[in-house]
């Protein structure tokens, strides 16, 4: 009996020890030398176009102007060898490209992440939908003829969905998983060292040409969407950019929608204007100003309410009116809202962001962006809703970082028909996420949101309720 | 041990003593074209200008030209990035190229020393 107590103590300090061991070599701090073939295509690493690669990538200015300037580098062309020549004895494709082999074009991406949410103030504690298999997709970046080149991501997409906080109103989840394809088709013409103008055609906001559609943690208004998802909304966007002198981006993009059930008609109008500032790897900063305006957008009084799952009213025990994709507000509805629908919208970002790649052991994404919009409604009244948020992303060797964003309103009004304003009350939104990368295409992240709430008009003060969220996720490309 | 074995295995044994004699035929302007023009330039000239920058020039560079073939052959096989960058400009990190990518490290540094600066 004896023998066995002691086998039993010298077991679990090995086990111990093993561990101890174990999470010593994981907290061993190492370059991330890891090669998927999205890097491949072009014989560079993840590191030099990204600053961190989990669920949303922020961009170096490498990667900025590689997709600024539309995934093509023509003036390559002339360098790759003809078809059927060998180099150390592998055959060569001949062509214009950079691409090496076919199966080098296609990667695929695969993101996992558990959720928990805490109990509110109320009492609520609302079930959570987690996504194990959160997304799967396919995608593309790079050439496909001498002038045109192409983004794509085709998959389907299930994020965490936290059920509304607002007492009695958890409703039912499960809805939160969609198909997508997003694609952008791109081409461009250098002008001089330096200068290049492109154009752009595709199904997502144009603001991913230049990629100030992130960081994501920033303030948006702008809901036309992670593009195609499936049977909710479709997007046409054209874009007509240039950067010029290496330092200046000038931006004109129009968006069309259709299938848009619970939107406005009509098409909308992007601009963008940005200069940059130092332009090094190790140190690069934009200021940018942003213009969206037009007809087709959901509301922020009552995003969703009529959407293709609850056209008008919703079915019987379906009381939860956040019911969406991923593409709606993140709940952003106004608790007892009337329902509204938007005749037109003005709206604009002053953005400011320093990307620093590699100063010594740090990297980092900071960001800061003032987002007012005002929306005019049909059948009179307005909302206006002006948004500030700051956000940050940093590394240590590329390898432990983490994530903080903030974003508070300045000015949230509901103003009816009858010129009757009421204010919207919610407190900043925050967010922290640890992150670690032990290699370019794997990442792990833990996300802590200490404010998950509902959105109230403030004579309404007393409906409003809040509460916590936490979640884990993996992200693997390859 | 046959003569035909021992025939095989004595070809074996001299590859690994004389790798180079073996690698005689290796086209270094060849892998240079495929692995390093698509960031330096065809012709070593560089990609400053073009967008997105990826390279500098290795043609009439001083490191290339003046420094150890040891230094240059340790940033081809390791890559270069964080404190190690040398251009404080808007080039990507180089990545490191193993044996897989440039076999003959010896013929790749010498054409850069070489043939390239000509």
């Amino acid at each position: 009996m004896m023998m066995h107590a002691l086998w039993k103590k010298i077991c679990g300090m090995v086990m111990g020890l093993a561990g101890l061991v174990l999470m010593v070599l994981l907290m061993v701090p190492v370059d991330s030398q890891a090669m998927p073939s999205f890097a491949r295509q072009t014989g560079m690493n993840c590191n030099s176009c990204h600053i961190g690669t989990d669920n949303v990538p922020n961009f170096t200015r490498t990667g900025r102007i590689f997709a600024m300037r539309g995934y093509t580098r023509t003036e390559v062309r002339e360098k790759l060898r003809a078809e059927g020549d060998t180099i150390e004895d592998m055959p060569q494709y001949g062509g214009d490209y950079l691409a090496l082999n076919w199966n080098d074009y296609f990667s695929a991406r695969f993101i996992s992440s558990l959720v928990a949410q805490s109990e509110t103030a109320a009492g609520v504690k609302s079930a959570v939908t987690s996504r194990p298999l959160g997304r799967m997709a396919m995608f593309y970046t790079g050439p496909i003829t001498d002038w045109v080149g192409l983004w794509t991501e085709i998959g389907y997409l299930g994020n965490n969905q936290l059920n509304s906080v607002t007492t009695g109103r958890t409703g039912p989840t499960g809805l939160n998983l969609f198909g997508y394809d997003e694609y952008r088709l791109s081409t461009g013409m250098d002008l001089a060292p330096g200068t290049f103008i492109g154009m752009s055609l595709g199904n997502e906001l144009p603001n991913v040409v230049s990629q100030w559609v992130f960081p994501a943690g920033l303030p948006s208004q702008w809901n036309n969407g992670q593009g195609g998802t499936g049977r909710f909304k479709e997007i046409a966007a054209y874009s007509f950019h240039g950067l010029f002198d290496d330092r200046y981006w000038a931006q004109i993009g129009f968006v069309t929608g259709m299938d848009n059930i619970s939107w406005s008609d009509g098409s909308n109008v992007y601009t963008a204007w940005g200069y940059n500032l130092f332009r090094e790897t190790r140190n690069d900063m934009w200021f940018v100003l942003e213009t969206y305006h037009g007809k087709d957008m959901p509301t922020q009084m009552t995003s969703i309410r009529d959407s293709y799952i609850c056209p008008g009213t919703c079915p019987a025990g379906v009381t939860d009116s956040t019911l969406s994709i991923s593409n709606n507000r993140g709940g952003g509805v106004v608790l007892n809202a009337p329902f509204v629908r938007i005749k037109n919208f003005t709206s604009y970002k002053l953005r400011w962001e320093s990307s620093v790649a590699d100063r010594g052991s740090h990297s980092w994404i900071a960001s800061a962006v003032y987002h007012p919009m005002k929306e005019n409604l049909v059948g009179g009244g307005s909302v206006e809703r002006d948004l500030f948020g700051v956000y940050l992303r940093y590394f240590y060797k590329r390898t432990y970082g983490f994530q903080a964003q903030w974003q508070t309103q300045l000015k949230y009004d509901f103003t009816n028909a009858a010129g009757l304003t009421r204010g919207v009350y919610t407190r900043p939104a925050m967010s922290v996420t640890g992150l670690w990368n032990p290699a370019m295409n794997f990442s792990v992240n833990f996300n802590y949101n200490p404010r998950v709430q509902n959105r109230v008009f403030e004579d309404q003060r007393n409906l409003y309720t809040s509460g916590t969220s936490r979640s884990i996720g993996i992200e693997y490309n390859f | 041990m046959s003569i035909r074995s021992f025939g095989a295995s004595a070809l074996c044994i001299a590859g690994a003593l004389f790798p180079v004699a073996a690698n005689a035929a290796y086209d270094a302007a060849g892998a240079y074209t495929l692995r390093c023009s698509s960031c330096h330039g065809d012709k070593g000239q560089g990609t400053k200008g073009v967008s997105p920058t990826l390279g500098p020039a290795l043609k009439a560079n001083p490191f290339i030209v003046a420094g150890s073939a040891d230094a240059i052959k340790n940033i081809i096989r390791k890559g270069r990035g964080g404190k190690k960058r040398l251009y404080n400009e808007s080039y990507p990190n180089m990545p490191a190229f193993g044996a897989e990518f440039v076999s003959d490290i010896d013929a790749m540094v010498a054409y850069l020393k070489g043939d390239m600066q000509k």
